[in-house]
């Protein structure tokens, strides 16, 4: 799968390849660029082991160094695109 | 190479008798007659009990190599021939001790299996140079092993460190380092009888050396004469099959393979490394009744329904350690209970055997019965979870016996057992008897907190019609511990965009979050020179932060 420059692309490709992806991609796409903060991490459907699937489907296909402790200390959408599109890059 | 055992074919198929006795009796070593007087050298000894055998039938075909065919009776001509020649040699360099390692360092042909044999009767330990490696690697092998001198029918590079001293035959030298050379036999030592043959037959006879594709590194690997003759004493296959066995000169190991299964009283085929081999006409022409194949002989097998040229009573053996289920389940349902299975050891040769009406027991992940020589523990430091399954690391220990029988020391009877042998296998022991194969001890890997075998991988996605071939690895992570990955080759003219996010889904669905986090299409999958899949060398290429 080709690497994706914007966060929410980026985070949206990585659920969808996770075992139990969230319904309904398209339309949480489109939530998470109008109004981020509205989306909690259970939204997105990330229990412990979407964390762990979720950080390591954007470490291997869009090269975003981040861990699943991490994701797991944050609290919305939009504080875990801010910390993607800060990460750092393989 | 051929290798076809004495007695004559079974008419009929096999079934639960095929190979039993094996498996639920002793196994007998046959009793070697010694000359009155000092206990002859442990070389003589091998050379004698292949006499006895050449003397059954010295007519009965031996060695067949390319266009070369020669019997027993001649094979045993030319072996003292080559014994002789080489013996003049040494005597002209004033060196006739067996107290050092000997290299062999020769090509594809004939005389370079002759020149073994002659000097493994004559009582020299061997190692045996792989045909096509290079310079760096043949110095490299030579001083790690500590040869001090080498048989060879080609220059030697000058990293050996050796130089030419003597012509045995033909293009055949002997090399060695510049340094007088001291070769004092070992003194003999008092004490009875058993107790000489055993001092004997625990010198080094040959040294084989391991592919390391498992751990990363080759190994150096020493057999003893004890083991040579207890298991020439004592075969390891039914003597009532005509076994057909494929040899190619290449590497240092299968020629060592080659000269014991020669020295069983067989019929070998040698095949040159250039040559195809037409596998299916050799069984027919040698009348076989059993050959041994590996897994992906088997897969070529029913992807190109050779089924249809093989004889109908041919019984295959594969001596590896795992045959996928799915695999298993289709060779059954096109040739029905024709393959039997051992669980084999480069360095303990077979350990289990699986009667071919078994091969789907278990759900067709068993690697058979234990041979009655051979006794399977677990390490005792296995995780309890494991434990409670009943599976285990494997540790191994394999009793061979000697049995000689001398005019003044009576029956010699002797017992050495090779213990504490790890194969490297994670094997399951069900309530009657059977082994199954749980992965490899090295390949496991834990994802997180998970324990994931690649072979759970593999033997999913083998399964679908799209793939060709496919290795599971654990990625090393950081984070992770090993993130659970598969390499494979697709059928081809199938499209990967297509077919690979349908796969990962399929693994998905089956394994949930364990399945493999990428699948990574290849042209070609890396294996090593025993043609086991590089899991680390995969790995290494796809290590995560």
């Amino acid at each position: 799968m080709p690497a994706c420059a914007d966060p929410v692309d980026q985070l949206i490709a990585a659920l969808a390849s996770i075992s139990l992806p969230p319904p309904d991609l398209e339309s949480l796409g489109d939530t998470l660029r109008q109004d981020p903060g509205r989306l909690s991490l259970v939204d997105l459907g990330l229990d412990s082991l979407g964390r762990l699937e979720t950080c390591i489907a954007l470490e291997i296909e869009q090269g975003v160094l981040i861990t699943p402790e991490t994701v797991a200390a944050l609290h919305g959408a939009d504080q875990l695109l801010r910390r993607i599109a800060a990460a750092p890059r393989v | 190479m051929v290798r076809i055992s004495y007695c004559a074919a079974s008419p009929r198929l096999p079934g639960s008798e095929f190979m039993s006795p094996l498996v639920q009796r002793e196994l007998l070593p046959i009793p070697l007659p010694l000359p009155p007087g000092p206990l002859p050298a442990a070389g003589w000894m091998l050379r004698e009990l292949y006499r006895l055998r050449v003397a059954e039938d010295p007519r009965r075909e031996a060695l067949r190599f390319s266009d070369h065919t020669i019997s027993h009776a001649e094979l045993l001509e030319r072996l003292n021939h080559w014994q002789e020649r080489a013996q003049d040699a040494l005597s002209r360099i004033g060196c006739l001790g067996s107290d050092r390692l000997w290299g062999v360092c020769g090509g594809d042909t004939v005389e370079n299996l002759l020149l073994t044999i002659s000097q493994f009767f004559a009582g020299r330990p061997l190692l045996l140079l792989p045909l096509h490696a290079g310079e760096e690697e043949w110095a490299s092998l030579v001083h790690r092993a500590g040869v001090g001198a080498v048989f060879t029918d080609r220059p030697l590079p000058a990293a050996l460190g050796m130089e030419r001293r003597t012509v045995v035959e033909g293009d055949w030298q002997i090399w060695t380092p510049p340094e007088p050379l001291l070769c004092a036999p070992p003194p003999p030592s008092p004490g009875d009888g058993a107790q000489q043959v055993r001092e004997i037959l625990d010198q080094v006879a040959g040294i084989a050396l391991s592919s390391g594709t498992t751990t990363g590194v080759p190994a150096i690997q020493t057999s003893s004469y004890f083991e040579a003759l207890a298991m020439l004493q004592q075969p390891e296959w039914p003597s009532s099959r005509r076994m057909l066995f494929t040899f190619r000169m290449q590497f240092g190991a299968s020629r060592n393979w080659a000269l014991r299964t020669l020295l069983e009283g067989a019929t070998l085929c040698c095949v040159r490394v250039s040559e195809r081999l037409e596998l299916p006409e050799l069984a027919g022409r040698f009348e076989a009744d059993t050959l041994p194949v590996n897994p992906t002989y088997l897969e070529e097998m029913l992807a190109q329904r050779l089924d249809e040229r093989f004889p109908a009573s041919l019984v295959f053996v594969t001596g590896t350690d795992r045959v996928p289920a799915g695999l298993r389940r289709r060779f059954h349902g096109r040739f029905g209970p024709r393959l039997t299975i051992a669980l084999a050891n480069s360095r303990l040769g077979p350990l289990t055997l699986l009667p071919p009406d078994q091969l789907l027991a278990h759900d067709g992940e068993t690697v058979g019965f234990p041979l009655p020589n051979v006794r399977f523990g677990f390490d005792p430091e296995t995780p309890p979870e494991w434990q409670a399954q009943g599976i285990g690391e494997a540790v191994v220990a394999k009793t061979l016996r000697v049995r000689l029988q001398h005019p003044d020391h009576g029956l010699i009877d002797l017992e050495h057992t090779l213990e504490t042998m790890r194969p490297g296998d994670l094997l399951r022991l069900w309530p009657d008897g059977l082994l199954s194969f749980a992965g490899r001890a090295n390949d496991v890997f834990l994802f997180r907190s998970v324990l994931v075998s690649p072979h759970e991988i593999e033997d999913l996605l083998s399964e679908d019609s799209a793939v060709q071939e496919v290795v599971g690895f654990g990625a090393p992570s950081s984070v992770y511990g090993a993130v659970p990955m598969a390499a494979l080759r697709l059928r081809s003219g199938l499209d990967p965009e297509q077919e690979l996010p349908r796969l990962r889904r399929l693994c998905q669905d089956a394994m949930g979050y364990r399945a493999p986090k990428a699948l990574i299409p290849m042209e070609a999958i890396p294996r090593g020179p025993s043609g086991k899949p590089l899991r680390r060398e995969l790995a290494r290429l796809h290590a995560l932060s």
